[in-house]
């Protein structure tokens, strides 16, 4: 949006840009994700038409009062920690004062002893990361997921057969093809995804890695108000993990496209031009 | 001649303002060539309405850009540049004096959005059923009106086709 000349103002909640880069780069092997702060960082710094307001928090009427003409909002998304994900659409239930840790506590720090079970179906690397930063933190840890191997999304960065290759190096016991589908205080229950035969696994704590939810609070407050225009704006629009999580890759993208698409009359969303086929000339 | 018991199988049916010459319908099939091998796909529903199918049907055929099924292969009718594709097929159905149909369908959070790179959209939001790390948006009012129209702008689109028949679908 620099670029393109439109005067920034970038509201930021933390003390450092970076959102979620800056908590999973801390993480067991992905120090070198903080690359894409430090590009970002950079180049926005270099720019005279980007102001950018560290710790500041924003609500609705904060943003309905600076007069802007173009809200964007990035807002990010919280892990779940009911279950819920590709394979199970409902929370599962869980037991009065089952210890289930979140991602989000995982990330910025909890520590955790004892038995845990981390349940991936997420499919990617969040879920084999935590388990290798609770084994690090010397927890007895066992990895179970509904597919039928280790970070299956993974067979298409081709970083399966290291991934699993790692978790086994590191005493994690793999237990495939299954789901948690009740979580008690001592025990979760995991039931096969082929057969639906369940059976209880003894742990001290569950860690689900399943999906995320859009933190889409701010965004819905301003798009339910009433005379935008008489606030002098004239677009809000929800980007990136607040739209709809994804990759890293992809928020940036997310956020790519909406500044070349800001008063640009071409559909880039779906109006781009293709080239996934040729066209048979009849 | 065959058992009268299956007589009724051969006997046209009408279906609205068209007939089809008999009761063997072929419904939808993916068979991996689609929009990508247009010329394999054609064939193969071809020799189907040789083999005697009153009604040939397409495979799944993705309405628009927000249901892309990209690491699978099936027909599309994002725009008017796909219509040559399917009239590859429904001459070659309609030559053997079968009807031609076309299967519409958004996939919502089934969809993998590979190639468009674009949120799949769901009721609800929430995870995919594929592996692809990116989930759906849950849609707004304004999100299923739009659907609506898409859906509209593929039957218009289809029907230029020269397809005679449809089904819709939701993999929502």
């Amino acid at each position: 949006m620099s670029k393109r000349g439109y005067d920034v103002a970038l509201a930021e909640k933390e003390s450092e840009l970076g959102g979620r880069v800056l908590l999973e780069s801390t993480l067991p092997g992905l120090s070198e994700w903080k690359r894409v702060i430090d590009h970002r960082a950079y180049l926005i710094g270099q720019k005279s038409n980007v102001e950018s307001y560290l710790e500041n928090e924003l609500d609705s009427r904060d943003i309905l009062e600076f007069g802007f003409e173009h809200v964007v909002v990035a807002t990010g998304s919280t892990w779940r920690t009911d279950c819920v994900g590709r394979s199970i659409r409902h929370p599962a239930p869980h037991e009065p004062g089952a210890n289930i840790i979140s991602v989000n506590d995982m990330l910025r720090g909890q520590s955790v002893g004892g038995k845990v079970v981390v349940y991936d179906d997420d499919y990617y690397y969040m879920a084999n990361v935590l388990a290798e930063k609770l084994c690090q933190e010397g927890c007895e840890v066992v990895y179970v997921t509904s597919a039928g191997e280790v970070a299956p999304f993974t067979l298409a960065t081709l970083e399966q057969h290291r991934v699993h290759g790692r978790l086994l190096e590191l005493g994690v016991e793999i237990i495939c093809g299954h789901t948690v589908s009740a979580v008690g205080k001592s025990a979760v229950t995991l039931s096969c995804v082929y057969t639906e035969i369940s059976r209880p696994l003894e742990c001290d704590a569950l860690l689900p890695v399943t999906s995320r939810l859009p933190l889409q609070n701010l965004y819905t407050a301003l798009d339910a108000t009433d005379d935008l225009a008489g606030y002098g704006i004239k677009s809000i629009q929800v980007i990136g993990d607040g739209h709809a999580p994804g990759t890293i890759a992809t928020a940036v993208y997310s956020g790519h496209q909406y500044a070349r698409q800001l008063d640009n009359s071409v559909d880039l969303r779906y109006g781009f031009p293709r080239e996934d086929h040729q066209p048979v000339v009849s | 001649m065959p058992d009268d018991r299956y007589s009724i199988l051969f006997e046209p049916v009408r279906i609205g303002p068209k007939t089809a010459k008999n009761r063997f319908y072929q419904v939808s099939h993916c068979n991996g060539a689609g929009f990508r091998w247009p010329r394999t796909m054609a064939h193969l529903r071809g020799m189907k309405a040789e083999g005697g199918w009153s009604v040939v049907c397409t495979e799944e055929c993705e309405i628009h850009p927000s249901s892309d099924l990209s690491g699978f292969v099936e027909m599309r009718l994002w725009d008017d540049s796909d219509i040559p594709t399917h009239r590859l097929m429904t001459q070659k159905v309609h030559d053997h004096g079968a009807l031609a149909g076309v299967q519409l369908v958004h996939n919502g959070f089934h969809g993998t959005n590979r190639y468009t790179r674009t949120p799949t959209l769901s009721p609800s939001g929430g995870a995919g059923d594929q592996i692809d790390q990116i989930q759906s948006v849950a849609m707004s009012k304004r999100d299923i009106r739009e659907m609506r129209g898409w859906f509209r702008q593929a039957a218009l689109r289809a029907r230029r086709t020269r397809v005679h028949a449809g089904l819709v679908q939701t993999g929502l």
